[in-house]
């Protein structure tokens, strides 16, 4: 007990939790327990009623055979021993949806008892390594193998359903659902925690739809759980308190309510509350249990021997009346067995155990796709494509099916069959792996699960583009258009085909091998330019690969600050350009009021120490940041809805700020850390120009989910962007594109169009290093009045110069999509 | 055509029953539908049963489809059942006509029939009086013992030649023997349950009433055996029992019990001799001997039966709560009243205060600090009454038991209604049979002194039944009882 106990011991250090569950399985089987009727679900309302549905004077009930075996089989899947005399029994309360005034359930003699269940904790692995709450049973590479302990299976039948009229305040009942078969398992209090409840009642499901003891789903839910939560001092025994949490319908659910359960109730002993024994309900809308009655209050059930039925007597091979024909052998039944859950996955591990791993097993079942996986590891007979299903089961599958969360449907318009198939195009090179996402995505979307796949690729025109002579037209004309690659080769061949190759695959969307095609240009190089050294260079490029081995890796990454993500920050955007004058503070500031429209949580930061300039754009200049809150962070300021700040609101004067760069460092970060900023969506950070102390502290503080770099056409200040950009790839920040400020001026008069800083100056910029101009401004007159009043733009909605922000804000959500949890 | 011209004899049974309305043996009556079957079954080809167009009635707690079934309550005073239950069906089949359901107490629980329908009159009563008027009918006319009371009038006074009864703690033995005609209460788990309203599940024995015991052994060959609509009954196929025509003559001596734990103080001393000389009458035919026997448990047996069924009727009458079918409340306050408070009043105005009373009693004893002390111990009694018989039948080797089914002569319905005890001293000769399931026939002996039937009745060992009536069969030769015969009209 003590090791187990210390291994949950719960926040405060001084109490463990117990929790115990009463499951109770509808039974799938054709007709009711204890009549003939049906028991099919979603019926008009009382059509499925015999005279002992109704509880009609003189009649009686008549056991079910298939409901005793599906029990049984489910008393085998839980090791239970089974008691080969057992008895029904009457548990009487008065209830309008129980018409006899009792149900027939088994309470003092169940059919089964004591049984032992294993099962696979599903924790995700960043978990399992962080956490040190789990004592691993077993070896990392293996699942952790829990285990809990069955006290009973008992056999009953579920009650009818009562449906409340609120509009003529009475109540209908619909006696269909009365009398279907259910079992009841309660387990000992041997979970610990609502992790570990979930991991047992998932493979508990696995195994009640293997053995066919449930169905997978229906329109009525097939498993319902009463939770019995209890917690105790560390240094206590249990003494048998508890809360029972009722009727909880999915595992989601389950583990709310308990996490729920034990907060509550080591706030109470925290506080020397006692723990009421009380019965509660779990509100799935406010993800919290309420109080439904005190055990005290409980009724009397006065249970009775049910007269009606006799014992039930099963029998085993060692029986030796076995020979009649109406007695229920458990043997028999045992024969008739699929393998377990857990034996499947054993013996999947060793026969396939070329490429599958227990970790790879272990993020199929916490993504529900095992059953998928089985069947699709079923159609394919080389372990080679299985190998290549298996990758892209856990890679596009897993993100298609949203971490398996929809993988039901999925299997349902990707059946395994076409899966095979589409593996096998794959493996063909029929269809490339660029593609393969895509044409997951598009059968996943065509509800039609016998469309065949070449209709498919046939529609969209999918095919991967293999003929020689058509690859070496593609790629000569891609030479043409890209003459620059050719100069760029003679430095360096393996940037320029590399280059290259990502210009063809963007052309020929997903048709292109990426082997095949390096392979034509390296050919096509080795062909027309021989120098030694290049030819050398292509044969053994490992020898010159750029990348560092682990180890200088680590060696390069020592002393440098973690990259911490601010908290409560979706998104860090940073806007930058290599010169100042660029309209980069300008651009800021209204692409962050366009992001603010769209009903993003929305913050600006300015980082120019030494020239801020968002104080002036959004009419905040000599406003200062005054106010802490609880968790002493700085406010920030709050105008046009954005949350603000900047160096001009902390300092005491509006004088120039004379800093070394140490305390630059420090007051970046102070910026970052010490201001309130969250719940944010996104937070914009205008750069300083230049490539300096700031840009490179910013990105080595935070992770930046990406670089905005804005510029002017004229080639002047591309050169000094070139540098901007080559030192964001350098400290690994992603850079989302350019944008081309003043690219054009309309004439106020005349509407006539004029290029003032030359043209295609950003276009030829992105080309070079394949970013997209994201947008392009021209040059407003109102713009500019506008940003030195600090009357932003936005205000004014019809102009041009608007749209195009709000095309960038588009262009930005879409390349840094936010889980949207509130929208304001 | 011939058939026409043949009087009918639903019609004559129909008017001496419409004759002696006096004797209340019926709640409803299916007059209609039973000349309509007279004729069909006239018309169709005859089937060889020998129940073959033989009207007869059953007690009102038999399901028939579409006909009301009461059970003698006000509970279910408008309960039309939706089915027929399985030995109502397997008469009909056998081509019996059904005239009507008799009167009863109040969900079989009594001795004197007397439910909501008011009381059944013993026939016998009108043998010694003509008077008939309101006025003086409670202190001229004697109850005719119960349950299934009206059945029991029926056969007695000839209306019909074969009655369906239930027999829970010995409803049909009692008033067998009170009106003088045979009861047989067969083995428990021999003729389905199926369609009677239950009382007590485990007791609870379906059975006929008849003026001679190869009619009992017609209707009970049509009605036995296995039916997939009740789980406790035998399930090995039944096989038909003999008539004495068709049983071999052989004369084997037959042994026979007298359970001296019967022959209990209350016991008139006319009862008593009449147990005694039957016993000596029958010694003197030298086929039969006699063995005294002890059954130790029957003191408590009483007690055990009397717990046993009050959970039972507890647990049963659970399902009447008014809103299924039977009576609902009209009393009812719209704002302020429960679903509890809404089931408390229908019970209370549509249950018998005999029937609360056993409720009460049953809850109370189930309930789980009492189950052990009332539930567990009486089963533990019940337990020993089964080994009682079985050490009586196997070791002993007695062939059935003789024993007394009531201590006196009938009293009078204005008598009865003075009298408070729910329980009579009388059960205690026929509950063992019921705790045991043991097979069980009461027969008429001779007259009391005041005219009235002395029974007696024989107690088989459980699923001889074959055995049981073979062996009435020939105790009943020895003598000739004078039945009564009301069917004609004088």
């Amino acid at each position: 007990m003590a090791a187990g106990a210390a291994a949950a011991v719960l926040s405060s250090g001084r109490f463990y939790a117990l929790i115990g569950f009463e499951i109770h399985v509808k039974l799938a089987t054709n007709s009711k327990m204890f009549s003939p009727s049906s028991a099919a679900p979603a019926q008009p309302t009382n059509s499925q009623v015999t005279p002992f549905d109704m509880a009609l004077p003189g009649s009686l009930p008549y056991f079910n055979r298939a409901c005793l075996e599906a029990g049984i089989r489910a008393a085998i899947g839980l090791n239970c021993q089974i008691n080969k005399i057992s008895h029904f029994e009457r548990k009487h309360y008065f209830y309008p949806d129980s018409p006899a005034g009792y149900q027939i359930t088994q309470q003092r003699y169940p059919f089964a008892s004591n049984g032992l269940f294993h099962y696979p904790l599903l924790v995700k692995k960043d978990k399992i390594k962080s956490s040190t709450k789990y004592k691993f049973v077993d070896s990392p590479n293996s699942f952790i193998v829990k285990q809990c302990r069955i006290d009973r299976i008992q056999l009953e039948h579920d009650t009818g359903r009562s449906i409340h009229d609120e509009h003529q305040n009475r109540t209908l009942i619909d006696l269909n659902r009365f009398g279907t078969g259910l079992i009841e398992i309660v387990t000992q209090p041997d979970i610990k925690s609502s992790l570990e409840g979930e991991s047992f009642l998932r493979e508990l499901n696995r195994l009640l739809i293997k053995y066919n003891i449930c169905e997978q789903s229906g329109l009525e839910t097939a498993v319902r759980v009463d939770a019995n939560v209890s917690l105790h001092r560390t240094d206590t025994k249990p003494d048998g308190s508890r809360v029972e949490v009722k009727n909880i319908g999915s595992f989601i659910d389950v583990r709310q309510a308990i996490d729920f359960e034990i907060k509550r109730q080591e706030q109470l002993l925290v506080n020397n509350y006692p723990i009421e024994k009380e019965t509660r309900t779990f509100d799935t809308n406010k993800h919290q249990t309420i109080h439904l009655r005190r055990k005290e209050d409980q009724i009397d059930y006065r249970f009775m021997i049910e007269p009606n039925l006799p014992p039930l007597h099963l029998y085993d091979n060692n029986d030796k009346q076995i020979q009649q024909k109406d007695f229920v052998n458990i043997d028999e039944i045992k024969k008739t067995l699929p393998i377990s859950p857990l034996e499947e996955r054993q013996e999947f591990l060793n026969k396939y155990k070329d490429f599958l791993t227990a970790e790879h097993l272990h993020e199929l079942l916490r993504l529900d796709m095992m059953d998928y996986f089985r069947d699709v590891m079923n159609q394919l007979d080389d372990n080679r494509l299985r190998h290549i299903a298996l990758e892209v089961i856990l890679n596009d599958v897993k993100s298609i099916s949203y971490d398996g969360r929809k993988i039901r449907k999925f299997a349902q318009a990707v059946s395994p069959t076409l899966f095979a198939d589409i593996i096998k195009h794959v493996d063909k090179r029929i269809v490339t792996r660029f593609s393969l996402y895509t044409l997951l995505t598009l059968c996943n979307k065509n509800r039609d699960s016998t469309r065949p796949l070449k209709s498919f690729l046939d529609e969209h025109n999918m095919y991967a583009i293999t003929d020689e002579n058509e690859l070496e037209k593609i790629c000569l004309k891609i030479l043409e258009e890209n003459p620059k690659t050719i100069d760029r080769y003679k430095t360096n061949p393996k940037k320029a085909i590399e280059q290259l190759h990502s210009i063809t695959c963007k052309k020929h969307h997903g048709r292109i091998h990426d082997d095949i095609v390096n392979d034509t240009f390296k050919h096509y190089f080795l062909k027309n330019m021989s120098t030694r050294l290049n030819y050398f260079r292509m044969i053994f490029p490992r020898y010159h690969s750029t990348k560092p081995t682990p180890h200088q890796q680590n060696m390069m990454a020592r002393g440098l600050p973690k990259r911490t993500p601010i908290d409560g920050v979706q998104h860090v955007i940073a806007v930058g350009s290599g010169k100042g004058g660029v309209g980069k503070s300008s651009v800021s500031v209204n692409l962050a009021l366009a992001l603010s429209r769209l009903s993003y949580r929305v913050g600006i930061l300015d980082a120019d120490i030494f020239g801020p300039s968002i104080p002036t754009l959004l009419n905040l200049r000599n406003h200062k940041a005054t106010t802490l809150t609880k968790t002493n962070l700085i406010e920030p300021l709050i105008n046009f809805n954005l949350k603000c700040m900047s160096i001009a609101f902390l300092t005491k004067s509006d004088g120039p700020v004379v800093w070394r760069g140490l305390m630059v460092m420090q007051a970046i970060e102070k910026l970052l850390r010490q201001i309130a900023w969250s719940p944010l969506d996104y937070l914009i950070v205008d750069l300083p120009p230049g490539t300096g102390d700031i840009q490179l502290s910013l990105a080595q503080l935070i992770p930046l989910s990406g670089v905005l770099m804005v510029t002017t056409p004229q080639e002047l200040s591309l050169v000094d962007v070139r540098k901007a950009i080559e030192m964001f790839r350098l400290v690994q920040a992603p850079i989302l594109g350019i944008v081309e400020n003043f690219s054009t001026y309309f004439c106020q008069k005349c509407g006539h169009e004029e290029k003032i800083f030359g043209e295609n100056g950003g276009e030829s910029l992105g080309k070079e290093y394949h970013l997209k101009i994201l947008q392009s401004l021209p040059i407003d007159i109102y713009f500019r009045q506008a940003c030195d009043e600090g009357r932003p733009i936005s205000e004014k909605n019809d102009t041009i110069l608007w749209s195009k922000f709000n095309n960038l804000a588009n262009e930005i959500v879409k390349l840094l999509p936010t889980d949207r949890t509130t929208i304001i | 055509m011939l058939s026409n011209k043949t009087p009918s004899t639903v019609r004559s049974i129909i008017n001496a029953i419409q004759r002696y309305k006096v004797l209340n043996t019926l709640t409803h009556d299916c007059f209609e539908t039973a000349l309509e079957t007279e004729q069909q079954l006239l018309s169709q080809k005859k089937n060889n049963s020998a129940l073959n167009g033989r009207p007869i009635l059953i007690k009102d707690n038999f399901c028939l489809r579409d006909t009301l079934t009461t059970c003698a309550s006000k509970m279910l005073a408008n309960f039309r059942a939706p089915y027929t239950s399985t030995i109502v069906q397997r008469l009909i089949d056998h081509g019996c006509i059904i005239v009507g359901k008799t009167n009863m107490d109040e969900f079989a629980m009594g001795i004197a029939s007397w439910g909501s329908f008011g009381p059944v009159a013993n026939p016998w009563s009108l043998t010694k009086t003509m008077a008939t008027n309101e006025e003086n009918n409670q202190t001229v006319l004697h109850i005719a013992g119960g349950s299934s009371g009206g059945s029991a009038a029926a056969v007695a006074a000839n209306f019909v030649s074969i009655a369906l009864g239930s027999d829970t703690g010995g409803s049909i033995r009692n008033p067998a023997a009170r009106c003088g005609c045979y009861g047989f209460k067969p083995s428990y788990g021999l003729l389905s349950r199926y369609g009677m309203i239950t009382l007590v599940n485990s007791f609870d024995s379906p059975g006929f009433f008849a003026r001679n015991i190869n009619d009992l052994i017609y209707a009970t060959n049509a009605v036995a055996g296995p039916d997939n609509e009740d789980a406790t009954l035998i399930p090995k196929p039944f096989k038909p029992l003999k008539t004495s025509t068709e049983l071999s003559k052989e004369k084997r001596k037959i042994i026979i019990g007298l359970p001296d734990d019967y022959d209990i103080s209350t016991l008139s001393t006319e009862y008593r001799s009449c147990w005694h000389d039957l016993v000596h009458q029958l010694t003197e035919t030298g086929e039969f001997e006699f063995r005294r026997v002890k059954l130790p448990h029957t003191p408590y047996s009483n007690a055990a039966y009397t717990i046993l069924s009050a959970c039972e009727i507890a647990s049963n009458m659970a399902r009447y709560d008014g809103i299924k079918y039977g009576h609902h409340t009209k009393n009812i306050d719209k704002n302020k009243d429960t679903y509890e408070d809404i089931i408390t009043k229908t019970r209370d105005e549509s249950l018998g205060e005999r029937v609360r009373g056993r409720i009460l009693a049953g809850n109370y004893y189930l309930l789980e600090e009492n189950y052990e002390k009332y539930f567990v111990q009486s089963q533990r009694v019940r337990r020993g009454v089964v080994n009682d018989h079985k050490k009586v039948f196997e070791e002993d080797k007695i062939d059935c038991l003789l024993a007394p089914v009531v201590c006196d002569d009938p009293i009078t319905l204005a008598e009865y209604q003075k009298s408070d005890h729910i329980f009579s001293e009388d059960d205690l000769f026929t509950v063992g049979a019921n705790l045991a399931g043991l097979p069980a026939l009461s027969f008429p002996v001779r007259l009391s002194s005041k005219g009235f039937p002395i029974g007696l009745q024989l107690i088989g060992p459980f699923m001889q039944d074959q055995a049981l009536l073979s062996i009435a069969q020939r105790i009943c030769s020895t003598y000739e009882f004078p039945f009564l015969d009301l069917s004609i009209q004088n």
